[in-house]
């Protein structure tokens, strides 16, 4: 008995569910969806995993990928991470055992790193980040990224500052978000440069519900600016509690907030003329005319039956990408891949529905695997948010 | 500093009746039954739900709290049934186990209804009332009086009905109550749903100043717990004043050293006081069974 | 309770160790990832199951211990350089000593009171691993953690090699958790857990039992975490919530059998290896934790492990008592 148990029930499940799809069918690239599909995070994950089934299911049905002589067919294999660093790694396993050779994800910022030691270790696998921003992920040789960094966020917050020449400014950051926390000594020292005086900087978490003892601080030292980076639950109820304990500066966001959620948990009229600063969403795109993304768009709502999530963009281009780069490399291995992922230029990826800053050379990536993808002003009219043309008025 | 102190005492005493409105229902149900119900958060959470959904469906507030009452009442009698009444006579441990299993199949529950997606409902009331030297919101206000009269209508019932005598009776001392002929099933479904309504008038209230979501109970439970043993379990008066210090010392916790060390602050009161008087700051020695 | 001869029950599990190390050669990565994970809960829950099982005490801090064992191998390891052979006794020094420290606290308190006071020392260990950043990395955790060292004629994979230190580390705690239930002060303990007045009227050291049961049950918490930051090579606070880890250790030792020691082996196959190789949704597997827990306590308080036992008891004559 004993150990015997256990080693009898896992021997079972092995049985059972195991053995698994050892090798892809032949003309078959196997592409791993890594995202929270269940678990806390499903509002921003299921999105994810959405557009990566959408953008496959187009390319298979436009001829597939072409790759030398041979026409190869996407499949994707769907992993669920559940935004947990444990789970996450056994579903990287999971998919690394059936030979899934390309992954795409994840979201999480807790996950990734978790994921990273052992991706680097191995040469059968590339990984091409779609969702977490924090610093530090990508290697350039065989992790990818084609998110934006905290820093590519940040940039947006910059501007504005630029922009506006706000004196002062007063900060409330999630400190369970990774990216964030990793980024705020070089924001408040970039704002610093600008001449706004950081009055304060204060932290709460995800599902903190009081923060009237930070902001009462934060608003006796009357900042011209609030600055709240996290999660949009959080930012609404911050947002509410600064304008009653009489906070009457401008309040800026910095976080992924899709309009229906911000509106489950504040009124629209106490949103009006809010800044948010990140890179557009597809629902932005779409806002502002782009041909490409109101096609997802439209693909997406007769697919699923609702409109994409904020990040369903990027990991629709994240199977581009690997499609031109497979074409590019006119091989499936891993290390040819690779090396025409760094080489892959803007123009190389016409489907692109993000638009993307080229690197000086023209490439997508820099040596460090990353995208130049940077935060844009929008602000909140009536009911959601506007990309903002110019900054200053 | 010092000139935000008012402020920050109001910001304080609004939290603490917020842990105090979760605590009573928390501390009834423990006093009188000797169950430490994890599921309390859980009365809470669906109170809210339930909240939203009828006012999302167009009711109006009050009435919608109202139904949202009724119902969690129903679900304090049937969760006492299912979950505690089998295990009546086990240890205190097992009762403990018992209460975090319910927790948890409410929370998946709720999930699988509604999602993990935060929301609030939208305020029935959402004046600010501002003097010179702090603001306080009119819903703030309502919650503070809904403490009061949630005290008040317990003291009440305990105190001025055959209910409450044979409430209290089981309190003092649960077999004496028995052969005195008090029927135990009665008192205890009256002392459930009168503690989910507790629970349930908290999370409709709370549910329209914070975001609701399956877990929102977890939190609030585990500050009641502290609550409960800052005030003395089974203690109404305890659960008032053990929620009002609390929420005053984390505020001045967060507000006068350092916003990260809120929750820490929290429980390394609750380990202190342990520390010092291991029943509590003004429990009595613990009733072992 | 089966009371097989020691020397018995020692050869049984060791064969159990030698069956299970032996399909870790055969299984892929993966499923050897499982097991490697389902030893390391297994550990946790014998070394838990000492103190729940065997004194009645319900303990919310072992999750913050847990994570205690992680991060002092992370800072030794990786920062002090030290070998992991090296950093591994010492991170079971330590958190036993941690383990010993809150005891003598937590002992003070009984039944409610002692689990609201663990629980929030189980959270403040978990804050104190996210607010101080200088030493656990904060929020964003601990990177670079350095492997245990493979010894050259270990000629195996790096995941199989992982999974057999962790089916070691169960046999030794398991092994450990045999001497010690079956030792004068484990024997105090369950006179506590049964009577603490009685056993107090009987003269027993009801202190020292105790103590002697948590430090235990500490020690070897960490030496588990010490070994899942190491073959982890990344941690972070996520992974030693109270909530988290806390509850489901709990829910492994009574779904396995409180107060068996292969009860909660069992406990972790069941509710930590078969959800994953299932791969069930989140909701439905936290759904199942509950649902099961609940079926457990209140129609099988002694666990699966109880319910064999008395199948075995039936089927091998009559309720023979071996």
């Amino acid at each position: 008995m004993k150990t015997f148990v256990t080693t009898l029930s896992l021997c079972l499940a092995t049985g059972l569910f195991g053995a698994g799809p050892s090798i892809a069918q032949a003309q078959e690239i196997a592409i791993g969806d890594l995202h929270p599909i269940t678990g806390p995070a499903t509002f921003y994950g299921l999105p994810e995993s959405r557009g990566i089934h959408l953008a496959a299911e187009q390319i298979n049905a436009a001829g597939g990928v072409k790759v030398g002589a041979t026409t190869y067919k996407i499949r994707i294999v769907t992993e669920d991470d559940q935004a947990s660093p444990t789970v996450g790694v056994a579903a990287l396993r999971k998919l690394m055992a059936a030979d899934v050779r390309y992954i795409i994800g994840p979201l999480a910022s807790g996950v990734a790193p978790a994921l990273k030691p052992i991706i680097e270790r191995s040469d059968k696998v590339t990984q091409l980040i779609d969702g977490s921003i924090a610093d530090d992920l990508t290697n350039g040789k065989n992790i990818f990224r084609n998110q934006a960094t905290v820093s590519g966020y940040n940039i947006a917050v910059v501007e504005l500052f630029k922009a506006r020449k706000f004196g002062s400014v007063a900060v409330m950051t999630d400190r369970f978000h990774a990216g964030f926390m990793g980024s705020q000594s070089k924001l408040m020292a970039d704002l610093k440069g600008l001449g706004a005086n950081v009055l304060g900087e204060e932290y709460y978490k995800l599902n903190d519900t009081d923060f009237s003892a930070a902001l009462t601080n934060l608003k006796g030292k009357n900042p011209a600016v609030l600055l709240i980076r996290g999660y949009p639950a959080e930012g609404a109820l911050i947002t509410k509690q600064a304008r009653q304990l009489g906070f009457t500066g401008q309040v800026v966001w910095e976080m992924v907030s899709p309009p229906s959620t911000v509106l489950k948990n504040i009124a629209a009229s106490e949103m009006e003329g809010v800044f948010n600063c990140i890179p557009p969403t597809t629902e932005d795109y779409v806002k502002l005319g782009d041909a490409k993304a109101k096609a997802l768009d439209a693909a997406y709502r007769a697919k699923f039956g609702e409109g994409p999530g904020e990040l369903t963009g990027l990991s629709f281009d994240a199977v581009h990408i690997l499609k031109a780069a497979f074409e590019k490399a006119g091989s499936i291995e891993n290390a040819a891949v690779n090396k025409a992922m760094g080489e892959l230029k803007l123009a190389d990826v016409p489907a692109l529905t993000t638009k993307y800053t080229a690197q000086p050379d023209g490439r997508l990536f820099d040596d460090k695997g990353q995208v130049d993808l940077r935060g844009v002003v929008s602000v909140w009219k009536g009911q959601g948010w506007e990309p903002m043309t110019n900054l200053s008025q | 500093m010092l000139e935000l102190l008012p402020q920050q005492l109001v910001n304080g005493l609004a939290l603490g009746s917020t842990y105090a409105l979760v605590a009573l229902g928390l501390t009834l149900i423990f006093g009188v039954l000797l169950i430490p119900n994890f599921a309390h958060g859980e009365f809470y959470m669906l109170g809210a739900f339930i909240t939203y959904a009828l006012v999302a469906a167009g009711l109006n507030f009050w009435l919608a709290m109202l139904v949202s009452v009724v119902c969690i009442m129903a679900m304090g009698g049937l969760v006492d049934r299912l979950v505690f009444r089998p295990i009546e006579t086990a240890p205190a441990l097992s009762l403990m186990i018992s209460a975090l299993a319910a927790s948890i199949i409410l929370q998946q529950v709720a999930t699988m209804i509604w999602g993990t997606e935060p929301r609030t409902i939208p305020a029935p009331l959402t004046g600010v009332i501002r003097t010179p030297f702090f603001a306080v919101t009119q819903l703030q206000l309502v919650v503070m009086a809904s403490v009061a009269a949630a005290f008040g209508a317990v003291w009440l019932v305990l105190n001025r009905s055959r209910l409450g005598l044979a409430i209290r009776a089981t309190a003092q001392n649960r077999d004496a109550a028995m052969l005195m002929g008090i029927s135990m099933p009665q008192v205890r479904f009256a002392t459930f749903a009168m503690g989910a309504a507790l629970g349930a008038i908290a999370g409709a209230l709370l549910g329209a100043t914070f975001p609701i979501y399956p877990s929102m109970g977890v939190n609030p439970v585990l500050k009641a717990f502290v609550v409960l043993v800052l005030g003395g379990i089974g203690s109404l008066w305890g659960a008032i004043f053990g929620g009002l210090v609390l929420g005053v010392a984390e505020v001045l916790v967060a507000g006068y050293i350092a916003s990260e060390l809120q929750d820490i602050g929290a429980f390394a009161i609750l380990v202190l006081v342990l520390l010092v008087r291991p029943q509590g700051l003004f429990g009595r020695a613990q009733v072992e069974r | 309770m089966i009371a097989m001869p020691l020397h018995k029950s020692v050869a049984i599990a060791a064969i159990a160790f030698a069956l299970a190390a032996a399909s870790t050669l055969t299984l892929n990565d993966y499923f050897v990832y499982v097991v490697t994970i389902g030893a390391i809960f297994a550990t946790l829950a014998v070394a838990f199951d000492v103190l729940l099982g065997f004194t009645g005490y319900l303990s919310l801090a072992h999750g913050a211990l847990y994570g205690l064992g992680a991060y002092a191998c992370a800072l030794l390891t990786s920062r002090y350089g030290l070998s992991f052979w090296v950093a591994l006794p010492l991170c079971g020094a330590l958190t036993g000593a941690a383990g010993a420290l809150i005891a003598l606290l937590a002992f003070r308190t009984r039944g409610l009171y002692f689990a609201v006071l663990t629980l929030g020392i189980g959270l403040i260990g978990h804050q104190l691993f996210l607010v101080l950043p200088n030493l656990t990395g904060g929020v964003g955790g601990f990177v670079g953690i350095p492997g245990p060292e493979q010894p050259g004629w270990l000629a195996v994979r790096a995941t199989t090699y992982y999974a057999l230190l962790a089916l070691t580390l169960l046999l030794v705690t398991f092994i450990c958790a045999l001497l010690f239930v079956r030792s004068r002060l484990g024997a105090e303990c369950l006179a506590v857990r049964e009577d603490l007045t009685l056993a107090q009227a009987l003269g027993i050291r009801v202190s020292s039992a105790r103590l002697a049961a948590f430090t235990f049950s500490a020690v070897f918490a960490g030496l588990a975490g010490a070994l899942f930051a190491s073959i982890s090579s990344f941690i972070a606070p996520e992974s030693f919530t109270v909530l988290g880890t806390g509850f489901q250790l709990v829910a492994l030792v009574v779904v396995g059998g409180m107060g068996t020691l292969w009860g909660p082996i069992l406990g972790a196959a069941l509710l930590t290896a078969l959800p994953e190789g299932l791969r069930v949704a989140a909701t439905l597997s936290l759904l199942a934790y509950g649902v099961l827990l609940l079926i457990f306590i209140i129609f099988a308080p002694q666990g699966i492990a109880s319910l064999i036992s008395r199948t075995a008891r039936r089927i091998g004559g009559g309720g023979r008592e071996p």
